[in-house]
């Protein structure tokens, strides 16, 4: 039998210290009221990496991760790099890459490698779907290397989202394969509603996206765990994006799990950094929880109608059958 | 590397700028680009973001949905085909309208998925991404746009003008399919990791063109036609000068339409009224990763 497609580790990094909206937002002409409204939303903290290029992000992000991973692992041995974004800000002027620069720093030879983004915040789980299915080739090279960075710049009113969330820059990388394994993974599946493909700032799709996104994060939820009934759903923690405390809590009380099984501190701690948000919780408490033995599930929600869930598994334990769709 | 991928090719479009009306669409630099601009503008120009709204009065993702939308009528897109958009950088527009728009456009009922930062080899990561993850997927939509603002197109006029273009490729699977159509057989890979020579781009055309050459030498010895991105006659005759054996070599088109020029060489190809069967078509992007792609004609077109 082959030997099962899991997580060999996660790693991120998050420019400078921590910010605290309170004082940064009187800084930077943020009403109080404002300001009241984020930290009643569960948001507190965020990271500045306004003197970083998406690029030298993401090579940190990969030197810390190389630093942790098993000494036998070779940079010849990654066949695949997926680099998942939200935003578009500080891409590289053309023809160099993230990537380019990237396979240049660590000298990766990969078979190919690609950068996604339409998706938004559930890129990420396409890129963990594409190193999936490359892994589960017979001929491929046994690891896959997926990284994310996101960033923004400006004023406070582009950091901030709403009253339900502050942006953080960063960068994260993960590895998968099918030895040094600390999870197993599940196949993502994903919601469209591409209805709403040109994002919020169609007055419409606003409104829209308001109404629905919390309760087609419920559906989603739902119909994977339905899909995977042999996961263990009274273990199960929740990994959301770093954002939308009020959201979440509708969503873990329409699929009647209690709130302990959300993992809401890096809303307070991190901040939202969009497609990193799931490698850094991953990283953050998802392993040790995976080492306790509990599975995960981490989700990325899009604002253009996108949204994408994933299940790491204990490597101990019930082993899940892995079903996909298509 | 090597794939063999004996997709049919159903349907083919590439347009450029002359083919496509106008309309009251206007494009815009990223939002906030200014402020990313320092991480993003080439560092050879001297430019002030300040002045950097360039506009056109059309946008190729929405030419690209319009063209799309119209041809569906007739093609046979099933709901459940796997779309793959690719793009050579993300500099012209935001992204996700553009992919998740087809998405919607042509009521897709299965996963959409864009490549950006591709290059001018969107169309070879395409195919490599369907042969490695998505080998059961009996059809496959691939899409490419590319719509250039200054100061890139400037930037990059010194080795190959660009132009705006837009194409898609409907490739089936099917053995029937497969005697009606042209076929794409065999993709081959060419990667150059030392991009950082101080000769510029010579080296990577001089590597590439040896590299096509042995690849014509001992894989595909019995190709006819050799097709190209087009790029400017001196870097050309790096690649050609190397060819040691008779094909015919159709010369250069007048522009690089970026990703999409995969698709405009493939569609010369069909439309060569020749009996010639066998093309390779092939792109580089100054990235350092280039494609060779095998393509065979039926005996009845």
């Amino acid at each position: 039998m082959k030997k099962p497609i899991g997580i060999i580790d996660a790693e991120y990094f998050l420019p400078g210290d921590a910010i605290d909206i309170s004082t940064w937002g009187r800084v930077h002409g943020v009403e109080q009221k404002r300001i009241e409204a984020l930290k009643r939303n569960g948001c507190r903290y965020f990271y500045d990496g306004t003197d970083y290029s998406d690029s030298s992000l993401v090579n940190e992000s990969v030197a810390r991760l190389w630093k942790k991973l098993p000494k036998s692992i070779k940079v010849e041995e990654i066949g695949l790099i997926v680099h998942a974004r939200t935003q578009v800000f500080s891409i590289p002027a053309p023809p160099i890459s993230i990537l380019q620069n990237l396979k240049n720093t660590f000298q990766f030879q990969p078979d190919f490698d690609m950068s996604i983004c339409q998706l938004a915040c559930a890129s990420v789980y396409k890129a963990m779907e594409i190193g999936i299915r490359y892994l589960e080739n017979p001929d491929a090279r046994p690891y896959v290397l997926v990284v994310t960075s996101d960033r923004v710049f400006g004023s406070a009113s582009h950091r901030i989202r709403q009253s339900g969330g502050i942006q953080s820059d960063g960068a994260a990388a993960v590895l998968l394969g099918r030895k040094f394994l600390k999870s197993i993974l599940v196949a993502p599946k994903f919601y469209f509603d591409s209805r709403l493909h040109r994002g919020p700032l169609y007055e419409d799709n606003s409104k829209l996206i308001a109404q629905t996104c919390w309760r087609d994060s419920a559906n989603l939820i739902k119909e994977y765990l339905d899909l995977h009934p042999s996961i263990d759903k009274e273990r199960l923690k929740v990994l959301p994006i770093n954002a939308d405390l009020t959201l979440w809590k509708i969503i873990l009380k329409t699929l009647k799990m209690p709130e302990s099984q959300l993992f809401s501190e890096n809303i307070y701690r991190r901040g939202h950094a969009c497609s990193n948000d799931f490698i850094i919780n991953l990283s953050d408490i998802g392993l040790a929880n995976l080492e306790k033995g509990n599975p995960v599930l981490s989700f990325g929600q899009s604002n253009l109608g996108v949204q994408g869930c994933l299940v790491n598994l204990p490597k101990t334990g019930k082993f899940c059958e892995v079903k996909r769709e298509g | 590397m090597k794939a063999e991928i004996n997709l049919a090719i159903v349907h083919n479009e590439s347009r450029s700028p002359s083919k496509i009306g106008n309309n009251p669409a206007t494009i815009h630099y990223p939002y906030l680009f200014e402020e990313a601009g320092k991480f993003s503008r080439p560092s050879d120009i001297e430019c002030n973001p300040k002045t950097m709204n360039s506009s056109k009065n059309y946008d190729i993702g929405d030419e690209l949905f319009k063209d799309l939308e119209k041809a569906s009528q007739n093609l046979p897109i099933d709901k459940d085909i796997r779309h793959i958009h690719s793009q050579y950088t993300v500099i012209d527009r935001f992204l996700s309208s553009r992919c998740l728009g087809i998405h919607h456009t042509l009521k897709l009922e299965s996963d959409t998925l864009c490549v950006d930062q591709c290059g001018t080899v969107g169309l070879g990561r395409s195919l490599q991404l369907v042969n490695s993850c998505y080998k059961n997927d009996k059809a496959v939509l691939l899409t490419c746009a590319d719509q250039w603002l200054e100061p890139y197109q400037r930037n990059i006029s010194d080795t190959v003008g660009y132009c705006d273009s837009y194409g898609y490729l409907l490739l089936n699977r099917s053995e029937l399919d497969q005697k009606r159509y042209p076929v794409i057989r065999r993709v081959h890979r060419f990667s150059h990791s030392d991009m950082s020579e101080p000769e510029g781009y010579h080296k990577l055309f001089n590597d590439f063109g040896c590299w096509l050459s042995n690849l014509l030498k001992y894989e595909c010895q019995d190709v006819q036609v050799i097709i190209g991105d087009p790029y400017q006659s001196d870097y050309l005759g790096k690649i050609y000068d190397k060819f040691d054996k008779e094909s015919e070599v159709i010369p250069p088109r007048k522009g690089h339409e970026g990703t999409v020029a995969t698709l405009a060489s493939i569609q010369e190809f069909i439309s060569l009224k020749s009996d010639k069967r066998k093309s390779l078509i092939w792109s580089l992007s100054l990235s350092g990763e280039g494609y060779a792609f095998v393509i065979e004609k039926p005996k009845e077109i």
